[in-house]
């Protein structure tokens, strides 16, 4: 007998077609009605197979106390019918384990999560969310900002796709900070997570506070020490020659930490929100062509430079920190091109909007270091760095003023052959100035 | 209680209207609330640049009850709704007065720390009562969210819960009436600071009271019943039987 269901039940049907037959045929032999006998045997199996459907079709159908039918391939029918069901109850129950788990885990996150419809109608949230935003089971169904009515929170559900998380202070009468986000998901429904970042941010407040506090309190300090130590080099007469090197040492060292400081104080500035609200049209080509005097007045007999600036290309932002932004990126190409190479930078706009870049023919940085440039005090070789005596923020400037501009730092390099830094403006932020 | 469906209208437009009714009154008292939770800040750290804005976002709320009246009066010009839905209008229109009176006694508070700033003079002893004054800003506060998510809930049981507060609410207040009325006598000099004080008080007092109207109008919305200058009695007997 062969293994495969199909042919065991034509197998069973034909063994019992061939029994049933033979005990007719025993029957016709014996009185002799040949054709009446076999012609009521065709009855029978008619009879037969309808009464064996019935009773398929009345346990299949679940009637109570009904059996299967047990014979021919009827029983074998019946048991793969039962045994595909089972398997398929079993795994029902497995996706249903598996998704109560999931509901599970979602209600025990400490974030708050709720499922908005694209109408902000709630669908369900977790055990945080009714928590914290104090909701009832019975609310969802309802639109999500009668209940939380915050008029911040209102505007920010209201954006079609919100890039940016919203900060919530205050959020539902409570003192503290909330981190809130909103992500679409899963065919036009949308994810809405708050979460407690009020440690977080205390943090971060902290550190800026610390930083820009310290930074002022040492500055008055140094410059005292800095006019003393200026007075001791300029009295040569009263100071033991001894003691020359060492004070243009101790002069030198002071001036290196006081760009250090005004740069914390520079970048503590700009990291500050209210930054950008003096923005207004800057001409960016004027600018460049006063800080290109200013270089080749510098480094004109060491290197070549070249300079090409579109006409007329201006941005909107802010002054200070724009032009910090263009004197950083190109001493830089300076402080690590060997005497006798070349620099060059170029001030151009294309579809994508207007780009800074400043291409040097200097040692380059590997790139596994690319990421991590922008890091406050980050440096590729130290030793190398403190000789040139750059004060380690440059970069952390450069990245701080076009975050606030909306902008990027690209960087690309080759070890030894030098590097490309480029910063691309949007099309939005760029003018055309009329007056040039 | 049942929630409030608005899809079961045969207008479309009369469903979306009275849906945005809905939403834009919850949108007004969030304003309010967010109003109020600045001016309890400003209150309490005695923050000028805050109360400024306080008054500022006046104007706002201002323009949001304008809205919400050319709304109800587009709705009944075009749809004449009656029923649950005209009553909803009535309940949003006195709903929407209240909240915008509330902004102004909102106002008043912020004033309050605006003068005392100015006022040099104002010592320790014109801050009689400012503790009672905070205290029932915070009640008023928080029965004006209670009210607000009763409405937005359209729940009657859950509005009524602040009638508590309410009582609490009147004896802070009478305390904090008698301490000022000492401190008058006291010290005279202080008039002026305490005359604002006394005023503020009022304003903070009356922030109850509206939340109360708003609670009247949720159950009016509700019930169909105007359980406005109910007596006692009348009002504690429709309140069981709730």
């Amino acid at each position: 007998m062969s293994s495969s269901p199909v042919s065991r039940a034509i197998s069973r049907e034909l063994t019992w077609v061939a029994l049933s037959l033979s005990v007719f045929l025993l029957f016709a032999w014996l009185t002799g009605f040949w054709v009446s006998t076999l012609f009521s045997y065709v009855i029978f199996y008619l009879i037969r197979q309808v009464w064996c459907l019935y009773r398929f079709e009345a346990w299949m159908r679940e009637v109570p106390y009904a059996t299967p039918p047990q014979s021919g391939f009827w029983q074998e029918l019946c048991f793969s019918v039962s045994h595909k069901q089972r398997m398929l109850e079993k795994r029902a129950d497995l996706q249903n384990n598996k998704s109560e788990q999931f509901h599970a885990a979602s209600m025990a996150l400490p974030i708050a999560i709720i499922s908005l419809t694209k109408n902000h109608k709630i669908e369900w949230f977790n055990n945080a969310a009714q928590s914290l935003l104090s909701i009832q089971r019975s609310d969802t169904g309802r639109k999500l900002e009668t209940l939380v009515r915050q008029p911040e929170f209102i505007q920010y559900l209201k954006q079609e796709i919100p890039e940016k998380p919203l900060f919530l202070e205050g959020f539902m009468g409570q003192s503290r900070t909330y981190r809130c986000e909103i992500f679409d998901y899963h065919h036009g429904h949308r994810l809405l997570m708050l979460e407690d970042v009020h440690e977080l941010y205390n943090l971060a407040q902290i550190r800026k506070d610390f930083v820009a506090n310290a930074s002022h309190e040492l500055r008055t300090p140094l410059t005292v020490v800095n006019g003393y130590l200026e007075m001791m080099i300029d009295m040569t007469e009263q100071v033991p020659e001894f003691w020359e090197k060492p004070l243009g040492q101790m002069h030198h060292q002071s001036l290196r930490m006081q760009a250090i400081i005004e740069d914390l104080l520079t970048l503590s500035r700009i990291e500050s929100d209210t930054l950008m609200s003096s923005s207004q049209v800057i001409k960016v080509d004027e600018m460049l062509n006063n800080i290109e005097v200013d270089f080749r007045y510098l480094y004109d007999e060491e290197y070549e430079i070249f300079f090409s600036i579109e006409n007329g290309l201006a941005l909107k932002g802010v002054e200070e920190p724009l032009k910090s932004v263009f004197t950083n990126l190109i001493s830089n190409a300076f402080r690590y091109t060997p005497k006798g190479g070349r620099v060059s930078v170029r001030w151009y706009s294309d579809a994508s909007g207007a780009h800074f870049e400043v291409e040097d023919t200097g040692i380059g940085v590997p790139n596994e270091f690319l990421s991590r440039l922008t890091e406050r005090f980050y440096r590729v070789d130290t030793a190398r760095s403190r000789e040139n005596g750059g004060t380690g923020l440059g970069l952390a400037i450069v990245k701080h003023v076009l975050d606030k501009h909306e902008s990027e730092l690209k960087i690309q390099s080759q070890v030894g052959k030098g590097s490309i830094f480029r910063c691309d403006f949007q099309v939005a932020k760029t003018m055309v100035s009329e007056t040039s | 209680m049942q929630k409030k469906e608005f899809s079961s209208h045969i207008s479309n437009q009369l469903n979306r209207n009275l849906e945005e009714l809905f939403n834009h009154i919850l949108e007004m008292g969030g304003m309010v609330e967010n109003q109020l939770d600045m001016a309890l800040s400003a209150l309490g750290n005695g923050d000028v640049k805050i109360a400024k804005e306080v008054v500022r976002f006046d104007k706002v709320i201002n323009q949001a009850e304008m809205e919400i009246d050319r709304l109800c009066i587009r709705v009944l010009a075009r749809q004449q709704p009656t029923a649950s839905d005209l009553r909803l209008i009535l309940a949003t229109i006195r709903i929407a007065i209240d909240l915008e009176r509330m902004g102004d006694e909102v106002c008043k508070l912020a004033k309050l720390v605006i003068k005392f700033h100015k006022t040099e003079p104002c010592t320790t002893a014109s801050y009689a009562g400012y503790a009672e004054l905070v205290d029932i800003t915070t009640r008023s506060r928080d029965m004006l969210k209670t009210t607000l998510n009763a409405f937005a809930r359209v729940s009657a049981e859950d509005a009524i819960s602040i009638l508590d507060q309410e009582e609490i609410v009147d004896q802070v207040y009478k305390k904090a009436r008698k301490d000022v009325t000492e401190q008058f006598k006291k010290n005279p000099e202080n008039v002026e600071c305490l005359l604002e004080v006394m005023t503020a008080l009022r304003a903070s007092e009356r922030l109850s009271d509206h939340a109360l109207n708003i609670m009247e109008s949720i159950i009016y919305l509700v019930q169909g019943k105007d359980v406005r200058n109910m007596d006692q009695e009348r009002l504690t007997k429709f309140l069981e039987n709730l």
